[in-house]
């Protein structure tokens, strides 16, 4: 009844995902400065340091700028140019996206030395941040399907590394770069961990069939898959990962939050009803409207700022229910009538209903994951699904590379050609169900279909690569 | 009451099936020269029974006319009539009728039976003429455009302008999506289109005898004529159970002589009640069991559904799908496996094979596109020859018509163009040039300029730049959107037919205010075809996103691109510049026609769009200009409105759409494919996929950043240094599909990556300029296109066999090479 998901808080940058990621793989351990104070590792910034972390650069600059210009060409890499601009010119080929008001950029995460040039603490400026890289893997386990074998051990960990060494094996450029990144610059000896699946979501396999969840684990082990990473430029299958991680992380709360919201409906309604009929019921949790209609009606931010609050509330309410009864062991529908039963239970549901108790986190974690970033400029992001209209309005108005990832990998080959009807089908997965004709427009806006007047969901689907 | 002899009662017993509902009349030589018949008890009984037309409720005088529309049935077919029904003024207003199509086929003493078919209003011969034993017959399709000559004559007495506008009102776009039922007859008084391509052809194939069923797919969207094709087919067959007329239905079955009758799918997006799943390929296998003709009308949609739900248990069904779909059959699929499909015959348009098992062919099969080839280009030739012992289909490819090479082209060898053209010859004549107020009437206006057969042209190719401007083609549906917009605007979805006059005189700019007058002149002006085919007359903003026709035309609406110069036919030396002139100075005095026609060339085509309704409104224009009262907020508004009108009319006149240029080249890159039409062109493109570092010098290299987000190449001296490879040894080329136009990148003979070449990657290419690329409004949309195409570079396989790393140092490219992996 309670999702197993963490508490999740924004991520500041999109980077981050992958960094987590990357941690889990190499190292649980923290890095710690020599008083014990943890160190916070940002890749170009300021350094600095708080009551609670030391902010530690790991871009190299002046003689170490050198010595990694020095160490990338003994590892490989020949040229006359002076090792200085050798590593000027590979630092800022590797940057990462800059928001408008961010106060540090992170390394893109191109290989696994790059991704560990900023950690969690760094990214979030927070001693103790969320721990990304597990609810990714406790989404992509709530995403596990009954018929899939018990025993396997695919993690979003597990497969990430697999994608990274077989990118590394055949990109001799990227490989030359991450050992010297490792050499030279890495603040951490890093070792890899066996990449362990979540153990929070046990139990819960098939019980979304449709959801985010399912949409995150069939996308990721696709994009991961030795077709696509031989498809894709490194750059790009990191731009990708991002956003398939961005997406997932944001509407896995959303679909948390309604069925919450969907769940507290129920009981004040009826004793009776089954899970297959609550998630009939649930509201789409992520109202995409027409893009013919007024800025008003295609606004998301009140709706989902709400339904997020809301979710909080009543999941704490849920959540203290079945603690205080310990009833949490029941099957659902006994729970569900034992809940409908308890009239302060229904008054608190109801209360929290109509509730606007202000709670950030939730919602901020969704926003940030899919807004838009900066628009323009040389670290432009172009691969959001939302943007702001003025300071008020929110709408669902996808980058052009959004689309691009989100239909190419509803495709398990690479130059392949899908159709509308099934990248229609991988969005109601994720939530969002655009009208036929506004999401033929985006595809045909990004050049990967042709609308044609009888196709209807058949129209041609290109993948980009 | 009409008295039969017993041949004739045998007749009409036979015709009924014990019909009590119907009503006789007999035609009179008087009556056939009078062109009037008298609506005798019995016929206004039966017209108000059916609730066609009730005569006591008519008003005396010509103008309360009511004009019902039926089909005359014959031995050789059927086709379409309208009904005159009037109480003259004259008199006690005795009610009258007149048809008259029926001199083609009546003579004196005819007995004619009205009455309903398939709830349509229907005429039938019961008799021959007295005395004469020549058998009557319909007109054969040989005499068919004569009839249509001699119906105008005819009409031209009987029916008036606004009754054939009127009737306008049901072709214009909106109405039902549902596919026509095989019973129904096309809509009577307007012309055809011609079958588009492979129609003809498929049609012959499938009448030809057999000794093994055959499957005819027609594919296409709605509007593209399946069902009438479909219709035509069965017609005059037999339907075995029949299904009723008020529904639309999926499939109707058809007894034949031989076999075991057709199977016809009508509308395959009805689900079926036998099949729940995969309907189309278990009906596929069902016909090939029962040894049955299979007619399919199935969109694209369909055919791909079908084709992702694979089961082994109607596995044929979905390789002939599959087939259909894209001629290819799915390697998932069991190939071990027969039945099998084979193609010997493939085009753009038309598929032909067959089905075999066993190594014997158990089916035919041939698959038509109906909407493969624009309805405004030239239909490519295709046909079905029967040899002594072996049939074939043979055709021409589809070929695309440079704007240079359709000026010749005569309309009637153009589907839309002969609709247009046969529409405004019925039109035509209805003209009342001496009616009151007709110089004040747009719909008039608008039908002699387009009865100028180069102006119709020059309409149709506009039409055909939008088909290219927004990668989209014209249904017959939207054809006759268009022709509707041409002649009565957007009438049809703002007012009912029969208050299009009242509109018009409410509107006549005859007060005694310039200014007022002016405004209702623009309300007038805005049902002129060019104002109303690109939604600017009184459009609703939502009809530019969603009207079927503006959406394709306001694409190119010639006010988007006004290109400075002087239109001497061709539009690379631009066209506004005499427009421009016309609005420049104080505008008190002189008309801005005037103006133009002065500048413009004595053959310009321009001066024969010009009618008494574009004087009548210049006049006005001047007045309103004139007046005393006329505010600047409104003089401002007025010289923008008309600017805009003569700029629309001048243009489309002359066949000139916004962005003609861009248009003109990707015909040419069309026509030219594999090749380019010229260098310019050619170096236009490689600036824009590889734009040189150093913008002044062609040869300079294309540099992409490794590890960026977007590949942008690097670009001048003082590029920050980062991580490139050089691009140099790109080649391209075009290739094309139908309507569609790829660009191919080779680099060092491998074919590196593929692009649609559109209208709008032609648009921005052209917008390259000496190595400096250009920014078009569409570059936002192009650049995604363009980047992956770039990236293509970088990726594993082509980085594996690059040695051609960069950095930019100071202006200067440093190479740097990798060692091979120890490993």
């Amino acid at each position: 009844m309670i999702l197993p998901l963490p508490r999740p808080q924004y991520v500041a940058v999109p980077e981050g995902f992958i960094t987590a990621i990357a941690w889990r793989a190499f190292t649980a351990g923290e890095v710690k400065n020599e008083s014990g104070k943890k160190v916070a590792l940002r890749f170009r910034g300021t350094e600095a340091v708080t009551k609670t972390l030391e902010y530690r650069i790991t871009e190299p600059k002046g003689e170490l700028l050198t010595s990694f210009g020095e160490t990338v060409q003994s590892d490989g890499i020949n040229t006359l140019l002076p090792p200085d601009q050798l590593g000027e010119s590979i630092v800022n080929s590797v940057l990462g996206v800059k928001s408008d008001k961010g106060k540090f950029q992170p390394a893109s995460p191109l290989s696994p030395a790059w991704a560990m040039m900023q950690n969690m603490s760094g990214i979030q400026g927070s001693e103790n941040p969320p721990d990304l890289a597990e609810i990714l893997e406790t989404i992509f386990e709530l995403g596990l399907n009954q018929e899939e074998s018990a025993d396997n051990h695919q993690s979003v960990t597990s497969l990430w590394l697999e994608a990274v060494s077989a990118r590394l094996d055949s990109d001799r450029l990227l490989q030359i770069l991450d050992l010297a990144a490792d050499q030279s610059i890495s603040e951490i000896q890093r070792a890899p961990l066996d990449p362990q699946r979540s153990s929070k979501a046990i139990g819960w396999e098939g019980l979304f069939p449709s959801s985010p969840f399912v949409w995150f684990r069939e996308t990721w082990k696709t994009l991961t898959s030795a077709e696509w990473v031989e498809a894709l430029p490194a750059r790009v299958w990191v731009d990708w990962a991002t956003t398939v991680l961005r997406q997932a992380y944001a509407m896995a709360y959303l679909f948390e939050v309604t069925w919450y919201d969907a769940l507290a409906r129920s009981i004040l309604k009826s004793p009776e009803n089954t899970w297959e009929e609550l998630l009939f019921e649930m509201d789409d949790w992520f109202p995409w409207k027409p893009s013919n209609s007024g800025i008003e009606i295609r606004d998301v931010s009140s709706n989902l700022k709400w339904k997020s609050l809301r979710g909080v509330e009543i999941r704490e309410i849920l959540d203290d229910w079945l603690k205080a009864t310990s009833n949490g062991d029941e099957d659902f529908e006994t729970v569900h009538r034992m809940m409908h039963g308890d009239s302060a239970l229904r008054n608190k549901l109801a209360v929290a209903l109509g509730s606007r108790r202000e709670n950030k986190n939730l919602w901020e974690a969704i926003r940030y994951s899919l807004i838009t970033r900066e628009t323009q400029g040389p670290y432009a992001d172009h691969f959001g699904l939302l943007r702001s209209r003025g300071s008020r309005f929110l709408i669902a108005d996808p980058g052009t590379e959004w689309i691009t990832v989100i239909s190419s990998l509803t495709s398990s080959k690479p130059g392949s050609t899908t159709n509308v009807g099934k990248v229609t089908e991988h969005l109601k997965m994720l939530g969002a169900c655009p009208e036929p004709q506004d999401l033929i427009q985006l595809l045909e806006l990004a050049g990967l279909a042709r609308g044609s007047a009888d196709a209807d969901q058949g129209v041609a689907v290109e993948t980009a690569y | 009451m009409i008295e039969l002899t017993a041949s004739e009662q045998s007749h009409l017993d036979g015709l009924l099936n014990g019909d009590q509902n119907y009503a006789l009349f007999r035609v009179t030589k008087t009556g056939l020269s009078k062109s009037i018949f008298d609506a005798t008890k019995e016929i206004r009984k039966f017209l108000r029974d059916n609730q066609l037309h009730d005569f006591d409720a008519q008003l005396q005088g010509q103008v309360h006319k009511k004009i019902v529309a039926g089909e005359f049935k014959t031995e050789n077919g059927n086709f379409p009539f309208f009904m005159h029904l009037n109480r003259p003024q004259s008199g006690n207003g005795d009610p009258r009728f007149w048809i008259p199509e029926i001199k083609e086929i009546a003579k004196p003493g005819n007995i004619f039976c009205l009455h309903l078919f398939e709830k349509r209003l229907t005429i039938s011969i019961i008799s021959a003429s007295v005395g004469d034993s020549t058998e009557v017959m319909a007109p054969s399709k040989a005499t068919n455009t004569k009839l249509e000559i001699m119906d105008i004559a005819n009409r031209q007495d009987q029916q008036d302008l606004w009754s054939m506008l009127g009737n306008l009102w049901e072709r214009a776009t909106g109405g039902s999506d549902v596919a026509a039922r095989p019973g129904d007859g096309g809509s009577p008084g307007w012309p055809s289109g011609p079958a588009t391509a492979g129609v003809d052809s498929a049609t012959k194939w499938f009448k030809a005898e057999s000794e093994i069923p055959k499957f005819l797919f027609l594919v296409g969207g709605p509007g593209g004529g399946k069902s009438f094709t479909a219709a035509k087919l069965v017609e005059g067959l037999k339907e075995i159970e029949p299904q009723g007329q008020d529904l639309a239905y999926r499939a109707h079955r058809y007894e034949t002589t031989s076999g075991d009758g057709i199977y016809l799918v009508n509308d395959a997006t009805i689900g079926s009640e036998i099949f729940e799943e995969n309907p189309l390929s278990q009906e596929i296998v069902d016909c090939l069991k029962r040894n049955s003709h299979l007619i399919a009308c199935v969109n694209r949609g369909i055919l791909v559904e079908e084709s992702n739900l694979l089961s082994e248990r109607y596995q044929i069904g979905q390789q002939l799908i599959q087939w259909v779909a894209n001629g290819n059959v799915d390697s998932d699929l069991d190939s071990s496996l027969t039945p099998q499909v084979t193609t010997t015959f493939p085009s753009d348009y038309l598929k032909a094979g067959f089905v075999i098992e066993g190594g014997k062919p158990v089916a035919e099969i041939t698959a038509v596109y109906v909407d493969s080839c624009s309805l405004l280009e030239k239909v490519p030739y295709s046909e079905f020859s029967i040899q002594e012992d072996s049939s074939s289909f043979e055709g021409k490819p589809y070929v695309i018509q440079t704007f240079g090479d359709r000026k010749t082209t005569p309309m009637d060898s153009i589907p839309a163009g002969v609709i247009l053209k046969e529409t405004l010859e019925l039109l035509a004549e209805a003209i009342d040039s001496d009616s009151p107020n007709a110089q004040y009437n747009p719909f008039v206006a608008n039908i002699k300029s387009l009865s100028n057969s180069q102006i119709s042209t020059n309409l149709l190719s506009v039409a055909r730049a939008a088909e290219i401007g927004s990668s989209t083609k014209f249904t017959y549906r939207e054809i006759w959107g268009l022709i509707c917009r041409s002649i009565v605007g957007n009438a049809p979805n703002v007012y009912n037919s029969d208050q299009i006059e009242k509109v018009i005189i409410s509107h006549l700019p005859i007060t005694e205010d310039a200014i007022d007058n002016f405004h209702n002149f623009q309300v007038l002006a805005g049902f002129r075809y060019s104002q109303s085919i690109f939604g600017g007359g009184s459009e609703k903003s939502n009809n530019l996103l969603f009207d079927p026709v503006l959406r394709l035309m306001k694409v190119v609406d010639p006010v988007l691109d006004s290109q400075p110069g002087l239109f001497t036919g061709d539009v690379e030396h631009g066209w506004a510049t005499p427009i421009v002139d016309a609005f420049s100075g104080p505008l008190t005095e002189g008309s801005p026609l005037e103006s133009v026609l002065q500048q413009i060339s004595q053959k310009d085509i321009f001066r024969n769009v010009i009618t008494p309704f574009d004087w009548a409104l210049d006049k006005s224009f001047v007045e309103a200009m004139q007046s005393e009262k006329i505010k600047d907020s409104q003089r401002s508004s007025a010289i923008y409105w008309y600017s805009m009108y003569i700029s629309r009319l001048y243009a489309t006149s002359n066949g000139i759409s916004a962005f003609a240029i861009e248009v003109s080249n990707w015909l040419n890159l069309w026509k030219m494919s594999p090749h380019f039409p010229s260098e310019t062109v050619e170096k236009q493109f490689t600036t824009l996929i590889r734009p040189p570092r150093i913008p002044d010098e062609l040869n300079s290299s294309s540099l992409l950043p490794v590890f960026d987000s977007r590949t942008e190449p690097l670009r001048g001296d003082n590029a920050r240094l980062k991580l490139a490879i050089r691009v140099n040894d790109v080649r391209f080329r075009t290739s094309r599909s139908g309507d569609s136009l790829f660009l191919h990148l080779i680099d060092h003979n491998l074919e590196v990556s593929k692009v649609l070449l559109d209208f709008a990657l032609v648009r921005e290419a052209l917008s390259c300029v000496e190595g400096y690329p250009g920014v078009t409004e569409l570059s936002k949309n192009v650049s995604p296109r363009l980047e992956r195409v770039r990236a293509a570079n970088l990726v594993p396989k082509m980085l594996s066999q690059t040695n051609e790393y960069r950095v930019v140092v100071d202006g200067k490219e440093e190479t740097f090479s990798l060692e091979r992996s120890s490993n």
